[in-house]
């Protein structure tokens, strides 16, 4: 069924229609979910909570670009509202420098790690890194959106980008190191 | 963007990424939108209901006025009848029902030819008061006693007289009849202002004539019948009484009642679905530009706004006229004035003149804008509405009791929006700013409550208002729409 059938059935409130459309993109938007928050069963709410506004706004969408781009959207601003509102979030979204501890770095390393792997890195990450990383890097946002979406001003969205990809290079590569020393210590 | 190759990798591996969720997921997203749907038809039902019963109030009303209209205005069937009787019935009653008769007189009218045919037509269009037909201009005093005694009128050709017990319901202008009849000769088609609904006296004759009616506007369309009435000729002819009964209740049910209304609760701004009225709304909802919460001020440390919306103070005054429709249901109309608030969180005042341009407010010089300070600080802020306001609606007694009775009322208010302090959010100040241009100043609302009416004058009454025109023009995020719940006490100005 193509996502313009499936629509069009799951506005008329067919079951059977949003049991496929969610089936159709659980699995990739809780992998979205995923990257905001710090645990599974918060990814989880998130994933819920993203999915009925999506059920319940499905009249909202145009046909203009994906529909997996539009859930995408959706569950991004739904993860965003839910940090927000989460004290266990909001109290630990501090954007302080922290220069002394993640200097920004210009490398680009070849990453190996496993798609979870590199995700539950991203969850490594400061609140106020991880945010603004998984905006800027993975949903594409600018930093003046950025800026917009989080109530920061763009400058401090790009710091706070050049720190968490430094923080997350220094990772990837500490990983790296210890995978082949790993292997060689197999040998 | 991301403009280098650690980027594409990222967003590369980041595509591939999935994670099953459990089954409990897709349960509880099922539930929550039958949950959600369910919600949204209990807050519009009874909107739905209001309007149905408005219908069915005016349905209501179109038949009372019918009713009322019916004896007055000689569109009732049952009001026009002459009973046929013996004609040997004695003169004394006639007099003492006070109706003048000449039955001598009848013997010579002229232009009778005695089979009834019509000689000539002559219309009589202005006779449209109703009280005594048309046909029946014969038999008074008014007719110079050329006509004969059957069909008679009220004396004083008023409607709503009792004229004699016994009834006979005539519709016409006595003096336009007297007049136009007196001119023409009985055998005359007389064309007199009565609807199709009309029934032509019977009465008991040796020669008639027909008489034909125009509408009252003399216009001969389908409605317009001719009535074939028979005049009677006949010497020994006696006039039936005409008794025309208004029910004196249904005066007493034109009465308005009138009523001072005030009203004290709590007012906030809710999303569509009515929901957030007393936890506190979210805030994204309701700022129009930046900030989602989980940033920081530049030069803070931490996320301050924009704040959480609480609800605050509600009131309103104003007159209310009401009118029974029925026992059971009541019209009600108002006008007066209302004032909402909520409360928010601001910084400081800022003493200087700002540059605004978002999405929403292009190229805005504003002083009114509040900013946080370095610490943090906030502020309550209250945003005010104030509002005029003009209301329909319809009260209807669910319980009848000797000592205790209650009301459903609901009503559908335009309120206009004349003042408001409200801000709105700009994460670029990063604060609150006023743009009064923004808000829908024409608002639509609908409340509904129960009202407990007392004897000694006066009714409480608990509501809730929802107001389902968006607060602002457009905005990001949900609509959102006013609420208000409280409680209203009406005074009875005119008691009975």
């Amino acid at each position: 069924m193509s996502d313009q059938q499936l629509v069009k059935d799951c506005l008329r409130g067919k079951p059977e229609a949003q049991r496929q459309l969610y089936e159709q993109y659980a699995e990739s938007m809780l992998g979205v979910c995923y990257r905001y928050t710090k645990s599974l069963r918060d990814a989880e709410d998130v994933l819920q909570d993203g999915f009925v506004k999506v059920f319940l706004g499905m009249h909202q969408y145009k046909f203009e670009g994906q529909l997996g781009a539009w859930i995408r959207r959706i569950m991004v601003n739904t993860a965003l509202n839910f940090l927000k509102r989460n004290r266990k979030y909001r109290d630990e979204m501090y954007f302080t420098e922290q220069e002394s501890l993640h200097p920004v770095t210009d490398t680009n390393p070849e990453i190996s790690l496993q798609a979870k792997d590199l995700a539950n890195m991203i969850r490594q990450l400061p609140q106020g890194y991880q945010t603004v990383f998984n905006l800027h890097a993975i949903e594409g946002y600018s930093h003046v959106e950025i800026g917009e979406l989080l109530g920061i001003s763009d400058g401090t969205s790009r710091s706070q980008y050049a720190r968490a990809r430094a923080l997350l290079i220094s990772w990837i590569e500490k990983d790296s190191q210890e995978t082949k020393t790993k292997k060689y210590a197999g040998k | 963007m991301p403009e280098n190759e650690f980027e594409k990798q990222v967003q590369q591996k980041m595509e591939e990424f999935r994670v099953r969720p459990s089954a409990e997921v897709w349960t509880a997203v099922e539930e929550r939108i039958r949950e959600k749907k369910r919600r949204r038809f209990i807050f519009w039902w009874p909107l739905l209901l209001l309007i149905g019963g408005g219908i069915a109030a005016g349905i209501l009303l179109l038949n009372d006025r019918r009713e009322n209209k019916g004896p007055l205005s000689g569109t009732d069937t049952d009001a026009v009848t002459v009973p046929s009787r013996d004609i040997s019935q004695p003169e004394e009653k006639n007099s003492a029902a006070g109706i003048a008769t000449d039955n001598s007189e009848t013997k010579n009218t002229p232009g009778i030819n005695g089979t009834g045919d019509v000689a000539e037509t002559k219309p009589v269009s202005q006779q449209q008061d109703v009280t005594a037909p048309a046909s029946l201009p014969v038999g008074t005093g008014s007719l110079s006693n050329k006509a004969p005694a059957h069909l008679v009128k009220s004396k004083n050709g008023r409607k709503g007289k009792r004229v004699a017990a016994q009834p006979t319901t005539l519709h016409t202008s006595v003096d336009e009849i007297g007049k136009s009849t007196s001119e023409v000769p009985a055998s005359a088609t007389i064309k007199p202002a009565v609807t199709d609904a009309e029934v032509q006296p019977v009465i008991d004759t040796d020669v008639s004539t027909k008489i034909s009616t125009p509408d009252s506007a003399g216009k001969e369309d389908a409605k317009t019948f001719v009535a074939a009435v028979t005049l009677p000729v006949k010497t020994d002819s006696v006039a039936q009484p005409v008794s025309v009964n208004i029910p004196a209740k249904e005066k007493k049910k034109q009465a308005w009642q009138r009523s001072f209304t005030f009203s004290l609760g709590r007012s906030t701004v809710v999303d569509s679905a009515g929901l957030g009225f007393f936890r506190g709304n979210s805030v994204a909802d309701m700022y129009v530009s930046g900030g989602g919460g989980s940033g920081t001020t530049p030069g803070l440390s931490r996320f301050v706004g924009p704040s959480t919306v609480y609800n605050s103070t509600s009131f309103s005054a104003g007159m209310q006229w009401s009118k029974k429709i029925n026992r059971k249901l009541e019209l009600q109309l108002g006008a007066g004035y209302s004032y909402l608030s909520s409360r928010i969180k601001v910084g400081n005042r800022a003493d200087s003149s700002r540059f605004i341009n978002n999405s929403l407010s292009a190229n805005l010089v504003t002083r009114d804008y509040y900013r946080y300070d370095s610490a943090g600080r906030t502020n309550n802020y209250r945003n005010q509405y104030h509002f005029i306001s003009l209301s329909a609606g319809l009260s209807l007694r669910v319980v009848q009791g000797k000592k205790f009775s209650l009301d459903w009322v609901n009503n559908l208010a335009y309120r206009r929006l004349f003042f408001s302090t409200m801000l709105h959010y700009d994460g670029t100040i990063p604060g609150y700013y006023k743009d009064n241009s923004l808000l829908n100043r024409n608002q639509f609302f609908f409340t509904t409550g129960l009202s407990v009416p007392f004897q000694k004058g006066f009714a409480l009454e608990p509501y809730f208002s929802y107001g389902f025109t968006p607060v602002l023009k457009k905005g990001n995020g949900s609509a959102k729409h006013y609420a208000d719940v409280g409680i209203r006490i009406s005074f009875l100005l005119n008691k009975k």
